[in-house]
């Protein structure tokens, strides 16, 4: 049993006087908040709220758990800005729906996590404008990774009992999970509602969980999954019970990373009791960040369209014409990352470039998805390291160029463009930093990854 | 050849005013990242179909009947540019 299965045991056996224990959380989240800017908001008077009436029916899977939220995730009139400074201020009049099904469930929502604006990025460096920078909760000097970095720092400092709902569109959960030393579950596409989610890129975005331990994942997955019918994209059909693993393939073009991260991820494998052997996806390597860029920032720029001044977030007093309007309010509240996204989004829909760019990532894409298809069918996990480096220091992520920035992803992007369920495992650390290894499967096999990471820990 | 003009042009189009300042610094980027891209075209996708959803989604239709919505006060809760039960917004030229 875990630490956390404990607490909810004792939750629902009143043991636990759960508003006592929510009020010392919160004091510990404020103390951890200022020294590593893990929380947009710190959702006080919710949290409370959420206790008081755990203490009257403690009842639920998350009795009295503490949860993070992704900023990113609307949170009723708790403000919600998925880190962007053209949302500050709003406060959704509606829960998502991951949000309701975890305060039915006992949850409690202590607040909303640092992340980078939208989504944009894998490091947590491009926060919105008057947003903090997340560090790691292992060296202050060093990224928390992204975009969901908040959570995954947040999940590693933090000594309740918790978990975070964090969010993916080419990485976001299994990047920062990795440097941060958490595990991080990217579920299967249309397998968790997003409704309330604020969108990046709609046919790859992905609501998952993070905690300390497998076992926290796997509950935590359990109540924000199934059918909704306010999400067009929500799967009707449940997830597979079959969890046996036969073969496990490494991929060989992922071994293409930092030797210590090689090393690491090698040592993990060694006692691992299954059939391993070695896969290529070529067509994954050479096209597959091109592919998930074009199609990520294409769905990105007609999102954010929306974001214009008027009905929520950033707004001025109305004068000009709506262009100029328009115009203004998005320059001045967007940071250099969102404008850079927005562009490249835009260009790659022009009339003109449509069927170069756009058209044909997708069809790529298709042949991505055939590719992990055809090789799932001859091994049941495919595994590689999450991220190709340790956690790098500040100056030397900054160093990088977005295009470099954009290439750190080139083992994440892949099972998000396919839709496949992925998940980092804490293997170890290098010179103090974690190193994760990343475990895919097929489509709704959530239940072999949990598996194969109870394997790995043996 | 993807020209400073056609990204000034995409920013207008995307409605961003960019400074001098920071046009010298996105468009290498920019024009970097689209030649990035471009590799797609190497990519054999002949006879090959584009894919929406990575995972085949029904299209879903419900009775047009009214539904749980939002009040027209929650509705107008997040703005302050609003006027008798409706947004305000800016002319349309």
């Amino acid at each position: 049993m875990t630490a956390l299965e404990e607490h909810i045991n004792q939750v629902k056996k009143k043991e636990i006087d759960i508003v006592d224990y929510t009020k010392r959380a919160l004091k510990e989240a404020k103390k951890i908040n200022k020294e590593y800017n893990y929380f947009n908001t710190i959702s006080e008077e919710l949290a409370l709220e959420c206790a008081k009436k755990v203490a009257k029916n403690p009842k639920g899977k998350l009795a009295g758990v503490l949860v993070s939220v992704k900023d990113c995730i609307c949170v009723k009139d708790v403000e919600s800005t998925a880190g962007s400074a053209i949302l500050k201020g709003y406060k959704p009049v509606f829960n998502s729906t991951v949000a309701q099904k975890i305060m039915e469930e006992g949850g409690i929502i202590i607040g909303k996590t640092s992340q980078d604006a939208f989504g944009f990025g894998g490091m947590n460096l491009n926060v919105g404008k008057g947003f903090s920078i997340p560090k790691n909760p292992f060296d202050k000097n060093r990224v928390c990774g992204g975009s969901s970095g908040g959570s995954a720092g947040f999940t590693q400092k933090f000594n309740f009992a918790h978990i975070s709902i964090a969010e993916s569109t080419g990485g976001s959960i299994v990047n920062p999970a990795s440097f941060c030393g958490v595990y991080g579950l990217s579920p299967t596409y249309g397998l968790v509602s997003r409704y309330g989610l604020i969108d990046y890129a709609n046919s790859l975005d992905k609501i998952g969980v993070m905690a300390k331990e497998i076992e926290d994942v796997q509950l935590g997955l359990s109540v924000i999954e199934g059918y909704d019918e306010k999400d067009q994209t929500s799967l009707k059909i449940p997830r597979l019970k079959d969890s046996k693993i036969k073969t496990v393939g490494i991929i060989k073009e992922s071994l293409d990373v930092d030797k210590e991260v090689k090393q690491q991820f090698k040592s993990a494998i060694e006692k691992l009791k299954y059939e391993i052997k070695e896969v290529s996806l070529p067509f994954v390597r050479e096209f597959g960040l091109a592919s998930y860029y074009t199609i990520a920032l294409a769905e990105a720029s007609t999102n954010l369209a929306r974001y214009c001044g008027m009905r929520y977030g950033a707004e001025e007093k109305i004068k000009g014409d709506y262009n100029s309007y328009f115009t203004n309010i998005r320059s001045k509240n967007f940071d250099t990352e969102t404008k850079r996204r927005l562009m490249i989004g835009t260009f790659v829909r022009q009339a003109g470039y449509r069927d170069a760019y756009y058209l044909k990532a997708q069809k790529v894409r298709t042949q991505i998805i055939q590719e992990y298809k055809k090789t799932l069918d001859t091994v049941d996990i495919l595994i590689t390291p999450t991220m190709p480096i340790l956690a790098p220091t500040f100056p030397e992520a900054k160093k990088l160029t977005p295009l470099k920035q954009f290439m750190m992803d080139f083992l994440t992007v892949g099972p998000n463009l396919a839709g496949l369920p992925h998940l980092n495992i804490p293997i170890g650390f290098s010179r103090k930093n974690p190193v994760g290894l990343l475990a895919i499967t097929n489509h709704l096999n959530e239940e072999k990854l949990f598996t194969f990471s109870n394997e790995l820990k043996k | 050849m993807i020209r400073k003009e056609d990204i000034l042009k995409t920013a207008r189009q995307a409605r961003i005013s960019i400074t001098t300042k920071e046009a010298k610094e996105l468009i290498p980027q920019v024009k970097e990242i689209l030649e990035y891209f471009s590799t797609l075209s190497k990519a054999d996708t002949k006879n090959v179909k584009e894919t929406i959803h990575p995972i085949h989604v029904q299209d879903r239709f419900r009775e047009d009947k009214v539904g749980e919505s939002l009040t027209q006060e929650e509705a107008l809760k997040n703005t302050k540019n609003k006027k008798e039960g409706y947004f305000i917004g800016p002319k349309t030229k």
